[in-house]
């Protein structure tokens, strides 16, 4: 049985009704294999909808979802230097001592943003080969205009938003790779 | 060149065959005439000394690429870096990047061999991979050999567990200041 069951494992579609099904037959073993596979796949993230991202500045904001890819074109997931639209899902509390320019530029819950893409777990390919990789997504809220909401980047962006004119980001960033 | 003698090959068939009741009625048969046979040339001198090609376009680009040989002697099996070395890569524009090997691609006698090196800058975990003959590399040094190695070559396993790399630059700087 085991023998001739081993071959479609491999050609399957890894769906999570045959794994359990499979499970039955082939005991753990081939499952964990299986599992691996998937996690691999799943680990290749690119941002799209309901995609959530860590925000790197002090507008306020720490987790936003993604809801729109502001870009056109065959591919509609958005890389890094994309301009995305987002909703603010977790935010720091509104403290008194905040004050100056950030206080006024500052973001709350369930409010509505732009935000540029800065940071991606799936790896970014350079024109020369090689390639960049970071453990997390990350954005940065921008205005209309591209100008960033916040007054700081708290951590490394990708090199490519210079290219791109977020000049100020890259600015404002203790370190790119 | 040769050319073989059209002697004997193209043999008529006699006239009494030819004018056979059973041809006559419309069996088409191919009847060789007396006709110049295809010239034969000379084989050609091999290209290449015979050398497969793949083989000879993989060696001209590593002699293109790595003229001293030093970047093949760094990815060498026995001698050269391993997945654990701390390594700092130099680019022709006085950039650097330093981080730990976790994995190392070797292409067979070919220029495609890869580096990926991993670093850790405030908690957060940056891959890079980086093409081993790129011609905008000035300099690759190991900067940091352990005692210990971890098993695997490639130990992709090391991400975000009890193995994973620091900040790198700043365990080598507080080393060196001891």
């Amino acid at each position: 049985m085991k023998t001739i069951c081993r071959r479609p494992v491999f050609l399957c579609n890894f769906s999570g009704s045959l794994e359990a099904s499979r499970s039955k037959f082939f005991g753990t073993a081939l499952t964990s294999r299986c599992t691996v596979i998937r996690k691999r796949q799943h680990s290749r993230k690119m941002i799209y909808l309901k995609s959530l991202l860590n925000v790197i500045d002090n507008s306020g904001a720490q987790i936003v979802e993604c809801i729109k890819v502001l870009r056109h074109g065959p591919r509609n997931f958005a890389k890094v230097g994309d301009e995305i639209t987002v909703v603010v899902k977790e935010a720091r509390a509104l403290n008194k001592e905040i004050t100056g320019q950030s206080a006024n530029n500052r973001v709350k819950r369930r409010d509505i943003c732009r935000a540029v893409v800065v940071r991606t777990k799936s790896p970014l390919i350079r024109p020369d080969g090689s390639t960049v990789r970071f453990d997390d997504n990350a954005c940065v809220l921008i205005n209309k205009n591209g100008d960033p909401i916040g007054t700081r980047v708290s951590s490394v962006v990708a090199k490519e938003l210079r290219e791109l004119n977020y000049n100020k980001i890259v600015a404002l960033a203790p370190k790119t790779f | 060149m040769l050319s073989l003698s059209a002697k004997g090959l193209a043999r008529c068939p006699s006239p009494a065959k030819l004018f056979s009741p059973f041809l006559a009625v419309g069996v088409r048969t191919f009847i060789p005439l007396k006709s110049k046979l295809p010239t034969v040339y000379e084989p050609l001198p091999k290209k290449r000394n015979g050398e497969n090609p793949v083989s000879y376009i993989h060696r001209q680009l590593l002699e293109k690429y790595d003229p001293t040989g030093k970047r093949r002697s760094l990815i060498d099996q026995s001698n050269g870096i391993r997945s654990g070395d701390v390594i700092r890569v130099t680019y022709n524009d006085r950039s650097n990047v330093v981080g730990q090997v976790i994995a190392i691609k070797r292409c067979v006698n070919s220029v495609g061999s890869n580096i990926l090196i991993r670093n850790k800058f405030n908690k957060l975990g940056i891959e890079v991979r980086i093409p081993l003959f790129n011609p905008k590399l000035r300099n690759i040094e190991v900067l940091h050999k352990p005692k210990k190695y971890l098993s695997r070559r490639k130990q992709f396993y090391i991400r975000n567990s009890k193995h994973d790399v620091g900040d790198v630059e700043a365990t080598l700087r507080r080393e060196s200041k001891k």
